[in-house]
Order: C-alpha cells, then structure tokens, then sequence
C-alpha cells in the first residue's frame, strides 16, 4: 500500500481539550460537511450541484492497479481508470448522464454513498486555513435495475478542499478503488 | 443442446453463396455448448497468454488460463519462456498465487513440494520417509507443460492440443497487423503498468463480434460522439481529443475488412484525422524506418481479432483486450495500454488520456458497448427464438481473396470488403464463425484441431 494511505493519526495526540484540538475538530466538521454534502449530490442526482463543489482547476484521479498490491503512482506514464486535469473531464461526464445519450447509464443505478473516517492531515496555513487536506474511506452501495444485483465499490481517498469565494471546494480529488474487477461499468456516481 | 449427438453445422449455418449466413441464438446461451467451446476451441486451439515484456527477467511468471485451465507463463533460470500448468503434481493447489512475480522457486503451500521456474520437481517435502511404490517412483513430478508455446513478436501463445498446427500457420497474414503494432517504434511496443478489469454478463463471442462491428457505433456510442462534437467546438472545455466518428462518415474515407483463416479478422479505415493519434508525433521518423505505405496503414484505424481470445484495437489509443470466457452468460476482460517504447512522456501521457477516455470500463465508450452485450444476453433468453439477423450487411460488397488494399499491403486474406461507411459490413463476422464451425466439427469428431 502505498505510504500515502497510511492512516492519519491527527486529534489522537493530547488528552486536553485545547485550542488546537479545537480547531482541529472544527476542520474535520469542515471537511466532512462537504464530502457529505457531495455525497448526497450524487445519490440526489443533483448533478450541477456536484460539480459546483468541484474548483475549475481540479485534478480526479482515480488509479488503476498495477499489482494486487501497488495502485499506479503516476497518472502521466500509467494506466488511470479515471483521470482529469481539470474539472472540464467531470463537465463531459455529467453532459453524458444529463443528455440520456448513454446507454450505460440509462436507467442509472440507485446509489447510496457512504464517507466515513474523515481525516484532516494539514490545514494551510494553520492559523487561518484557506486548504484542508483530507483523508476518508468510502463506499457505494448501488442497485443495478436490468440485472436486480446490488453492487458494492468501496475503498481510499484523499481530497484537498480550498476556500474559494467564501466557500470550500474540492481541488484535489484521489479515489483509491479497492475492488477494481468492475462488473461492467463504472462511472463517477458510483464512486 | 439436445440429447441427440452434437451437430456444430446446426447452429452456424453458412450458405454465402445464397446470401445467407446463420448464426443461431443457442451457441450464446447453451451451458452444453459452452463447455464444447471451451474443450474443443480454447482448450484446442492457440490461445494468448501474455506478452513476453512481461516476463523480461529469468524466473519472471505471470498466471492466465488457457480455457478453463490455470497456467504459469515463466521464464526459466536460462532465460528460456515456458507455460506450465499451475497446478500442483500432488494434490492439485495452484503454485502460483499472484498475478505476476518474480520466484526463483514455487513452493506449493499445501505439501511442500518445491518446483523451480522451469517447473522441475526439486523436493517433494519428507520423501525419504514417505514409502512411496513403485508406480510413484516412475513418474515425473514436473509441474506439467502445455503442448505447445510460441510467441510471434513477443505476443505469446499456448495450446493444449500437441496435434495444433503451427503458429505461423495459425496466425497467417494477420501477422500483418500485428507487425503494424509492433513496428511503430524502432525498439517495438510495451504494455504501459496498469490493468483493466472488467466482467460482462454476455457470451464470448458478443466482445468478439463487437470489436469488428462498424454498425453500432453511431447508434451505440452517440454520447461519446457528441462529447468529441462539444470539444472540438470548445462547449466541453475538456480539450482531449479523440476519434471522431462523424468523420469516418465522409464519402472520401475509405474503411474496409478482411477475414483470415482460423477465425481472425479486422476492420480497418483510413484515418480522416491523423494528426490526433499519438502515434502521428513521430510520423516522420516511422515513416522514415517503415516507409509511406505502412505508416500510412500505422495511423490507419484498426481493429484486429486474433480468435478466440485476444483484440488489438487502435483507433486513437492503442488497446491489448484479453478475452476470457468464464460462463456461458460471463466474460471477464483484462485491458492493457500498450504504446512504443520509447515514447515521449508528453506523448505517452496523451495516449493514456485517450485510452481512458474511450476504452476504459470506467471511460465513456466501452461501458456503452458492455451495456448492449448485457442486453443482448437477456434477449437471449427468449429460448423459442435461434435465428439472428445480425450477420448479413456487406453480403453483396464482400469478396472471396484480395482486394487492391490486401494487395498493397501483400497480403492473401480469406474475404476483403471496402465500401463507403454506409455498408457498415458484418460479413467480417463469419471468420470466427467459420472457425468456430471447424473446430466444433473436429471436435465433435474427436479428431482436435489440425491445419
């Protein structure tokens, strides 16, 4: 696994209730507000709604497998199951679910996403933070209609969220998918 | 499949000379065909079973299957490739337990018993001790070998038919296109690290035809489509560019097919966009080293089936599809980028963009296909049904040999057909159908596989 995953252990350290802590608490609600908030964007199928969450010069990276053991660590030389510079390639996407052109898509799966284990791993700068790095886990649950199968995909990510315009958005997105052998298809509302 | 002697003649019918091909219903859905399949075409026949740059390094593995079999791709202290069967002589665990590795030896995690990159039996764990007969002392402990291994241009392939003909033979003047692949960098090509995984509930021989099918690519992929209309006009800010199908419509691009002996074919058109394939950045140096003709076939879409279980798709990435069949209603995929070596990393980063963008299951083209292979499968439920009507465009514009396109490249294909976009030919289908009537006659016969 790669060192990046490893757990962050932040809040764990002092006992006492102190100002850091404190801050810290407030950042973690923060963090996790969003992600629940995007979360309920994309089971809610509020689509623009989800992408306005996102900054407009966003990186989505979700790798793929090299081994059973090492995700890729490179998105210009490896193989990406999703990659984007910016937050044009998730625009394309949602235009794909939104036109009802796509067959893969229609009719979309319910989705249930879960965040949990939300971790903030910086705050810069730490007084006044304007970017919050996060670790969580997640997982989807959804229903696939055509073949009444429920469908699991769970695993990592990290995000780092910006105060843009007096709001939080997403600049940084990596979702590490730990069941890669995909039954069929896999799109953004199932991650 | 009745109980009545199997007869493959009544389930591919073909009768081209009367304008007919028939492939029925039955051979997508039957578990009792299926398992025929998988013993007489998978088990019988030259199967891909992985590329030699995976393997660089002595006592290198990589595990696949060769029909229903799990095997071992390994490469030996010396250096030499072999497949074996990943199976212990013993009680039958699999040695090999990852994907790919690295191991000088393969212990068996039951027993103990020690094999070494070329399979060789080094221990069987306590054998002084054990009072073994006779009858066991004579035989080999070896992990076993398959019957025959070859690689054609650093594509591997195995078979478990000692009788199969050879690999060249099989291969025939598809050679040409894989050489068309392999000969675009000077050092030739690699499978970029990363694989895809995917499964479909659909038959086999859905991802077979489908890579060869013109027809559904407007009606199939009309979202990808218009995402390549909204970035070319700049709506999409997403500046990627990709293969434009709408093109591939104009009367001036010319598009073709040709099929081969033992089931392979590929589909193929000139490219009305060169300059968005990867490939088109050192255009000038491959022309330099392959000359015009072949360069130009280079930047050539195409699409090529080597049967049963491999696919080489290049339209503006390039793809390796590794095809194997789980079930009758289950396929898996395991899907490589493969690029020059070589590359420049500017251009290499393109490449993986485009093969994301299109060929991924998780991308905006394939999943629409995978989609249709379910659906198709559904509709074949519809037990009372067999004939299909999907095997007849082209039928007036293909032609027995070589038409002036085989010609230039020098080759002897079985059928050719070019046209304008409209015929959107399914003839290019029948290779496979064909082969898959021989080698289920054969079999049936139980005469396996020969020339």
């Amino acid at each position: 696994m790669a060192a990046a995953h490893d757990p962050g252990c932040g809040g764990r350290r002092g006992k006492a209730v102190t100002l850091a802590s404190i801050g810290r608490m407030q950042l973690t609600a923060t963090a996790s507000e969003l992600l629940y908030r995007e979360a309920h964007c994309l089971d809610a199928r509020q689509w623009d709604a989800w992408l306005a969450l996102y900054a407009e010069q966003c990186e989505f990276w979700v790798p793929s497998w090299k081994t059973e053991d090492a995700p890729a660590g490179d998105p210009q030389s490896e193989l990406s199951l999703i990659y984007y510079p910016s937050r044009a390639g998730l625009e394309d996407r949602v235009w794909r679910v939104k036109s009802g052109r796509s067959i893969a898509s229609r009719p979309l799966p319910r989705t249930q996403h879960q965040v949990t284990n939300v971790r903030v791993v910086a705050a810069i700068p730490e007084a006044d933070p304007r970017e919050i790095r996060v670790e969580y886990e997640w997982c989807v649950n959804q229903f696939a209609h055509k073949i009444a199968e429920v469908q699991v995909f769970f695993g990592h990510a990290e995000a780092t969220l910006v105060l843009q315009d007096g709001a939080w958005r997403i600049s940084r997105k990596k979702i590490l998918l730990l069941n890669d052998y995909v039954p069929a298809k896999l799109d953004f509302y199932s991650l | 499949m009745s109980a009545l002697p199997f007869d493959p003649s009544q389930y591919v019918r073909d009768r081209v000379s009367e304008g007919d091909f028939e492939v029925s219903r039955d051979i997508f859905r039957d578990p009792g065909i299926f398992e025929l399949e998988m013993k007489h075409i998978f088990e019988s026949t030259w199967v891909f079973v992985g590329m030699a740059s995976q393997v660089p390094r002595p006592h290198d593995f990589l595990t696949t299957w060769i029909g229903r079999h799990p095997v071992i791709v390994t490469r030996d202290a010396a250096g030499r490739l072999r497949c074996l069967l990943n199976t212990c002589r013993h009680r039958g665990a699999t040695v090999c337990h990852t994907r790919q590795g690295n191991a000088r030896n393969h212990t068996c995690q039951y027993h103990g018993w020690v094999y070494d990159s070329a399979g060789k039996c080094l221990d069987i764990k306590d054998q002084s001790g054990a009072q073994y007969a006779e009858p066991f002392k004579r035989e080999s402990h070896d992990l076993v070998e398959v019957a025959r291994f070859g690689e054609y241009r650093g594509l591997l392939f195995a078979s478990l038919n000692a009788q199969v003909h050879a690999l060249e033979e099989h291969l025939g003047d598809a050679r040409t296109f894989i050489d068309l692949v392999v000969d675009q960098s000077a050092d030739g090509i690699e499978l970029i690290p990363g694989v895809g995984t995917y499964t479909f509930r659909g038959n086999w021989k859905l991802q077979i035809e489908n890579c060869l099918d013109n027809y559904h690519l407007t009606s199939t992929h009309p979202s990808f489509m218009k995402i390549v209309e909204r970035r070319k006009s700049g709506v999409s800010g997403n500046a990627l560019k990709a293969i434009d199908f709408e093109r591939y419509r104009l009367p001036s691009v010319v598009r073709g097919g040709f099929t081969f002996r033992h089931g392979h074919a590929v589909v193929w058109g000139f490219n009305p966009d060169p300059e968005v394939r990867p490939l088109f950045a050192d255009i000038d140096a491959v022309r330099a080293r392959v000359g015009e003709l072949r360069a130009k076939w280079m930047l050539a879409t195409r699409n090529l089936t080597l049967y049963p279980n491999v696919q080489l798709a290049e339209n503006a990435s390039l793809q390796l599809r590794v095809i194997r069949p789980i079930a009758p209603e289950l396929t898996e995929m395991r899907i490589f980028c493969m690029a020059p070596v070589g590359e420049a990393a500017q251009t290499r980063a393109y490449r993986l963009r485009q093969f994301e963008d299109f060929f991924n299951s998780s991308g905006l083209a394939t999943p629409d296909d995978t989609q249709c292979y379910e659906d198709c499968q559904t509709g074949y439920r519809a037990r009372s049904l067999s004939r299909l009507q999907g095997h007849h465009r082209g039928m007036l514009s293909v032609r027995r040999g070589a038409d002036p396109y085989a010609q230039e490249l020098g080759i002897a294909p079985e059928t050719s057909q070019h046209g304008p976009f409209d015929v959107q030919d399914e003839t290019v289908f029948h290779a496979s159908y064909r082969e898959w009537l021989r080698l289920m006659t054969l079999g049936a016969a139980g005469a396996g596989a020969k020339p």
